[in-house]
């Protein structure tokens, strides 16, 4: 449902978006026509979807936890930094953030496997490799200009 | 096709690149979760600084090792590397809870080299005269063709209907933000400075297979290696990996022809799929067989017919992308991206201009059915060891290596901002059964989706009817309602019959 | 293998450039300069381009890297261009979009070609106009004649409505009191080229460059040529100007940096520009690709441009206010 709401918003500003656009006619079609029949499908479609959930709600597979939001910030975290503290520093906090992040959740699920291997080793091994591995691969081998 | 083709191959390292993506496909298309496609955004960035043959025969590599290796993880534990395998892991896996892992094993590899062979020899045969034809095929016949693909695969992908069009609608739609390629007017950009350029298909690729995967990594319980390995017959220690010949007779030679020309021809079709492939020549398998009662217990029959079509299917699935410029998926697609990054248009053109960048790459989908049987006796004993990689290591390498590569390839932090909202939306999605392969192709098809419906409409003075006075344009539509009655209406009512069958 | 030689070469461009750094007797270009594509990578603009810097930096002795920058019909590419720090290590790359089609339909926003300073034009392609080799259509006249006789009927295929290759049409319409049916291909010229194989267009007006691969193969003729000289390459062509059309029309490329790059930094692009575009390797690579080999240098480009825009502005605001072109 939660979707359904979020893709009709999205539907409805691109409508208005694209019925603002010239139509044109059917020799010449206008740069507003094709989306505005994209848009006017995809409200149908999402009505039809809408009230079908309505009398049959559907239960999502997975939903949102705390570990989404910890990503969400690690990777907002990863594009602020990347071009202004540059490769390594932002390459570094972010592998090492992250393999934490699935260490974490491992052991919130299996209690046994706590430990400095999946909380500190795993983690600075990948840190570590996957920095020189990525730097190897874009920067020696094909000369990309890192940040 | 000329015999200098395969010298070029052995004299300028090119199996060598060849061989390198096949590994990298093969590891990502056993690894649950990755998929090839994933694979080639990866490495798409990279491919700017190589010549174009060793980015093209890398990616045929990653293209056939992705199919294949889908099945190998599916057969050992049960889960499915890539939505290709759903068929070989149906009978692979009963055969593994048998003790017999590597007759499985045996058999999806043998017969992935035959059908890829086969296939191979297939598409080097027609091109010239498919290429040839398409001087035949204009603008309205391309719009309906695109339209048959979209709506395929939307059929074919999405267990709900109405999810599948709404997926389908939600990648057409953002494949139209942008400036307006006929009139130069700024679209859909919601006063966002930073969209105006619209949204690319690498930064929606890396959302949709990378971040969106991670995301859905976090979602469930993290599965650890004792796991995994108790749905592995821990008893298998016999690893003879040889067809044995009466297996061979069992599943006879027109077997393996009838399927391979079902696979190929699912490939021509553009947005089918090799799921469709190794689903269509299992059910015609089993019709023929002597042995119907194995199917669904672990048949070697199946287990052929399956990976013997979809691994025809991908030489196949490359015609329609070279004479057309149509791609048939998202792995076609990215491989049509190297094309126009090195200034290869696709189209008539092609075979008569670029024969010596064609003709190699052909090769390739030649030469590697092979690797993968080698790749088999060499390494097989050891392919249950893939699925254990620790994850700690693995994804952190997957979203880091997607992200820097991505900037990479654009120089531009927006991009990754574009990257992970797809992504997070797409877990969303999929997480509610919204399909991800009709969402991708109709971004990767929207384009030239609404141009060819804009140039038709120009070339005909405003009538609609040009779509049914070309006969190329009426038969395809016609195809197109037929695949809507069997496969949007008749299948789900026979499937519904089935269970409400199996339920008395 | 591929890799090895890049990192030879890598290694071997890097002591160079430390054992032969004051070359120019300034110390500048001390780093990499970095260049804005503002075309996708693999077309026509990002191929001539990046041969054109492989080149220039042997000149400029560093190394030049590319950036493809796409979008809004080059504007965004450009865009970013005029927001560089001013250091001389930012060059970019323009093409007629960006002097014409950006600025006056306002595709983006603070767009002013007032940031920039021209380096040099260093290609210049003329316009054709092209028919298929089997096509009922051997000459200008024709062309002229058929479209006389059935008017709006003739169709002709460019890339978008007011582009570049649209414009010189509608010019030749005019003067010719003729009307044609213009088609857009959005695809690009490689579209445009195979509409005109399959015969779907009777015409195709493209650059030069665009028509090569195609006239090439003898698979298609140029019926007119829109410089303002027959072409030494085409000596059997006419021009349109010798037809008695007043049309002049063509594509170019040039290399301009942010205005207040200081003028010792811009000599030393200009001279090494000058010196590339003289040299035998481009002007043959050049010729391999489609030719248009031209050098004009800053202030030349920047008199060009304006006329330029004071012409092609003129006719759009006409094409708008007769419905032909959207704003």
């Amino acid at each position: 449902m939660p979707v359904i709401i979020m893709l009709f918003l999205f539907t409805v500003a691109y409508l208005v978006q694209a019925i603002g656009l010239p139509q044109g006619d059917l020799k010449n079609i206008g740069p507003g026509f094709y989306p505005v029949l994209l848009s006017v499908l995809m409200l149908m479609a999402l009505a039809y979807q809408f009230f079908k959930e309505r009398k049959t709600p559907e239960r999502p597979q997975a939903t949102v936890n705390k570990f989404h939001l910890v990503l969400l910030a690690l990777l907002s975290g990863l594009i602020m930094m990347l071009e202004s503290l540059g490769y390594f520093a932002s390459a570094l906090v972010f592998l090492l953030t992250f393999s934490m992040l699935l260490g974490w959740q491992l052991v919130e699920y299996h209690k046994d496997e706590a430990g400095k291997k999946v909380m500190i080793g795993l983690p600075l091994v990948a840190a570590l490799t996957i920095t020189g591995l990525d730097y190897a691969l874009f920067k020696l081998v094909f000369d990309f200009n890192l940040p | 096709m000329s015999f200098e083709y395969f010298k070029i191959f052995f004299e300028s390292w090119l199996i060598v690149y060849l061989a390198m993506g096949y590994f990298i496909g093969f590891f990502f298309g056993a690894v649950p979760g990755l998929t090839a496609t994933l694979a080639i955004s990866l490495l798409l960035p990279l491919t700017f600084g190589m010549e174009v043959l060793a980015a093209l025969v890398t990616c045929v590599g990653i293209f056939v090792g992705g199919i294949y290796g889908g099945g190998v993880t599916g057969i050992l534990i049960n889960i499915p590397g890539a939505p290709a395998a759903a068929i070989t892991v149906l009978e692979g896996y009963q055969l593994t809870q048998q003790g017999k892992a590597d007759r499985a094993l045996s058999h999806s590899s043998f017969s992935s080299m035959i059908g890829g062979m086969i296939g191979a020899l297939f598409t080097i045969f027609l091109i010239q005269y498919v290429s040839e034809f398409s001087l035949y095929f204009k603008t309205p016949d391309k719009f309906s063709l695109i339209l048959m693909a979209i709506v395929v695969s939307m059929l074919i992908n999405s267990k709900d209907m109405m999810k599948g069009i709404i997926a389908t609608l939600l990648g057409l739609m953002l494949a139209a933000i942008g400036i307006d390629t006929f009139d130069a007017v700024p679209r859909m950009s919601f006063g966002i400075e930073n969209i105006r350029e619209g949204v690319q298909l690498l930064t929606i690729v890396v959302g949709t297979f990378a971040i969106a995967e991670i995301f859905n990594q976090l979602a469930s319980i993290p599965l650890r290696a004792k796991d995994i390995l108790e749905k592995f017959n821990a008893n298998q220690n016999k690893f003879d990996f040889k067809p044995r010949r009466e297996e061979l007779k069992e599943i006879g030679f027109w077997s393996y022809v009838r399927s391979s020309v079902i696979g190929f021809l699912t490939g021509i079709l553009p947005g089918a799929g090799a799921a469709m492939a190794a689903l269509l020549a299992y059910a015609v398998s089993k019709g023929f067989s002597k042995r119907k009662n194995l199917f669904g217990k672990g048949s070697i029959e199946g287990i052929a017919a399956a990976e013997t079509a979809n691994n025809a299917m991908c030489p196949g699935a490359i015609i329609p992308m070279l004479t057309f410029g149509i791609p048939g998926d998202a792995v076609t697609a990215l491989i049509l991206g190297v094309f126009t990054l090195h200034g290869l248009v696709p189209g008539p053109m092609l075979m008569i201009e670029q024969a010596d960048t064609v003709g190699p790459m052909l090769i390739a989908f030649l030469i590697t059915p092979v690797l993968i049987v080698i790749s088999l006796f060499l390494f097989g004993r050891y392919y249950i060891k893939i699925p254990l990689v620790n994850r700690q290591l693995l994804y952190p390498f997957i979203a880091f290596t997607a992200m820097i590569g991505l900037y990479a390839a654009t120089f531009s932090l927006v991009q990754l901002v574009h990257a992970a909202i797809i992504g997070f939306v797409i877990f969303l999605l999929s997480a509610r059964n919204y399909p991800t392969v009709p969402f991708l192709l109709g971004f990767i098809l929207g384009p030239i989706f609404e141009n060819s419906l804009r140039t038709s409409m120009a070339l005909s003075g405003g009538d609609l009817t040009i779509f049914l006075r070309s006969p190329f344009s009426l038969g395809l539509l016609i195809l197109t309602a037929i695949m809507i009655y069997f496969l949007g209406i008749r299948l789900p009512k026979m499937l519904q019959e089935q269970e409400n069958e199996s339920n008395n | 293998m591929k890799t090895v030689s890049r990192l030879f070469a890598l290694i071997c461009i890097v002591s160079l450039a430390f054992s032969l750094n004051p070359v120019f007797g300034s110390d500048y270009p001390e780093k990499d300069i970095k260049h804005i594509m503002p075309w996708a990578a693999g077309g026509g603009t990002d191929t001539v381009m990046r041969a054109f810097m492989k080149y220039y930096e042997q000149e400029l002795g560093r190394k030049i890297y590319t950036v493809n920058v796409k979008g809004a019909k080059s504007g965004l590419g450009v865009n970013e261009l005029m927001s560089s720090a001013a250091d001389g290590y930012t060059i970019g790359s323009l093409t007629y979009d960006s002097i014409v089609t950006v600025p006056y339909f306002g595709l983006l926003k603070n767009y002013s070609l007032d940031k920039l300073q021209f380096v040099a034009t260093v290609t210049m392609h003329p316009t054709v106009l092209v028919a298929n080799a089997d096509s009922p259509y051997k000459t200008l006249e024709d062309v002229i004649a058929a479209a006389k006789k059935a008017p709006g009927k003739l169709q002709v295929s460019n890339v978008g409505l007011g582009g570049v290759w649209h414009l010189p049409m509608i010019d030749l319409q005019q003067q010719a009191g003729v009307k044609f049916d213009h088609i857009a291909f959005a695809g690009g010229s490689g579209e445009q080229r195979e509409a005109l194989l399959k015969r779907e267009t009777d015409l195709a007006c493209m650059s030069i460059g665009g028509a090569f691969p195609l006239v090439k193969a003898k698979k298609a003729v140029i019926l007119a040529i829109m410089s303002e000289e027959r072409l030494a390459e085409y000596p059997d062509v006419p021009t349109l100007k010798e037809k008695g059309y007043d049309a002049v029309w063509g594509s170019l490329r040039s290399i301009a940096v942010p205005k207040d790059v200081d003028a010792a930094k811009v000599k030393i692009l200009a001279d090494a520009a000058q010196k590339t575009a003289a040299s035998k390797q481009w002007k043959s690579w050049l010729e391999k690709n489609g030719g248009g080999w031209t050098f004009i240098d800053g202030a030349g480009t920047q008199k060009y441009v304006e006329q330029l825009q004071k012409k092609v502005f003129k006719q759009l605001d006409e094409l708008v206010a007769s419905g032909d072109v959207k704003k």
